[in-house]
């Protein structure tokens, strides 16, 4: 470990959030968070800006203790570095920009439906990724082909399905479909019964739990994203509801399928029209920050909540129930 | 500090025969067997879709790193 340096600043890796009681370090190298008291996270503001020995010269008696306990702490976990030339170790720029209209869909597949003109529409959003959750039958797996078929040269990176078994559900299908659509990123069959198959290529699993009860838990609020993008999104952004369209097996588009409010049909209309609405986009600029509920938690760039918002007197956001 | 790799003598492999071996410089024995797979910028395990919008045949297909949507499933069924 280097020891020479006047200033002493966080890796650029590692981002500090300060909250009500405690303050914490996000270490997107590592995906963990290190929690530290307020008072260290004051430091590391000034630390920012003035060398190490200046702000110890201001201490006295157990307050020069603790610092040194501090700087140690930074050290020894590798949070921190020396520098003489703080300046070439610029923060990280807290821009957040994606260029498609819609990064995420979440579509409820309805058997009955034609999503030939959607399939269209959607490449059109440039979207990236896309969840659909598929009802079973015994002619879903040709249904799914077709739009499948329809989606192969879509600008979309990544497809994961969520299949509901059904009686004469063939794994040999469903690795063939995994192996014809390489945009498919993984297969998961809920309310699976039977014993496990042994798949190592594709990657298909099988949970026993029932699509409904799946479906309709929204994501925990004590699980943490800790990632870069992640931050930056949810910095700038509504984490859930920025970019992100959800279509019920009716066709209608919301902000979440866990919500009642529905902002259009794309049977009905066109999809472009839909997210143009600005109902539709109200949400997508209010951040945790703007949040009641979250606005002291220090890991408020972390949490991933799709309740609907409500707008207090205040101008602030508080979180409704579902 | 940093320990030296330890190479076993089986890791070395060759493609060539041992006439051939004896004609061309001797680091050629100790050649080391790799997977493709370990090697990322080959791109082994990476799947190609196609988007017409990119006009590209070779539009790679990769995991989101933050969830699609609400959905956490913890427990499998299988005993894994």
């Amino acid at each position: 470990m280097i020891n020479k340096g006047s200033h002493l600043i966080l890796y650029s890796h590692n981002q500090n959030v300060r909250g009500d009681e405690r303050s914490v370090i996000y270490n997107f190298k590592k995906g963990t968070l290190c929690f530290i008291p307020n008072s260290l996270n004051d430091l590391l503001e000034e630390f920012s800006s003035r060398p190490v020995a200046a702000v110890r010269a201001e201490l006295e008696g157990e307050d020069c203790e603790t610092f040194d306990e501090y700087v140690s702490y930074l050290r020894e976990n590798q949070l921190a570095f020396y520098t003489d030339e703080p300046h070439a170790f610029p923060r990280m720029d807290k821009a957040y920009f994606v260029p498609e209209h819609i990064s995420n869909c979440v579509l409820e597949f309805n058997l009955e439906a034609d999503y030939t003109n959607f399939s269209w529409q959607l490449d059109e959003t440039l979207c990236k990724n896309l969840e659909i959750r598929v009802p079973g039958d015994h002619n879903i797996l040709i249904k799914l082909d077709v739009f499948l078929t329809g989606l192969s040269t879509s600008t979309l990176r990544s497809i994961a399905i969520y299949l509901e078994d059904y009686k004469g559900l063939e794994i040999s299908a469903l690795k063939q479909l995994y192996q014809n659509y390489p945009k498919i990123d993984k297969i998961i069959i809920l309310g699976y019964q039977g014993k496990v198959p042994n798949i190592e290529s594709e990657d298909i699993s099988f949970f026993a739990e029932e699509p409904s009860s799946v479906y309709s838990r929204p994501f925990p609020l004590d699980k943490y994203l800790v990632n870069r993008k992640f931050f930056l999104l949810s910095s700038n952004h509504h984490p859930y509801f920025f970019k992100r369209i959800e279509i019920d097996h009716i066709g209608n588009v919301k902000n979440c399928l866990l919500h009642q409010e529905s902002f259009g049909n794309i049977f009905e209309q066109p999809l472009g029209e839909i997210i143009e609405k600005k109902e539709f986009r109200k949400w997508w600029d209010i951040s945790n920050d703007n949040i009641e509920d979250f606005k002291d938690n220090e890991l408020r760039y972390a949490l991933f909540p799709q309740n609907p918002l409500i707008l207090s007197h205040k101008g602030t956001y508080q979180l409704e129930a579902f | 500090m940093i320990e030296k790799q330890q190479i076993k003598p089986d890791q070395h492999v060759s493609i060539f025969e041992e006439e051939f071996l004896k004609k061309i410089p001797v680091f050629y024995r100790y050649m080391i067997l790799t997977d493709t797979a370990s090697i990322g910028e080959m791109y082994a395990d990476t799947r190609f879709s196609q988007s017409a919008k990119h006009f590209s045949r070779e539009y790679i297909q990769y995991t989101p790193v933050n969830p699609y949507s609400n959905i956490l499933i913890e427990e499998k069924t299988d005993d894994q």
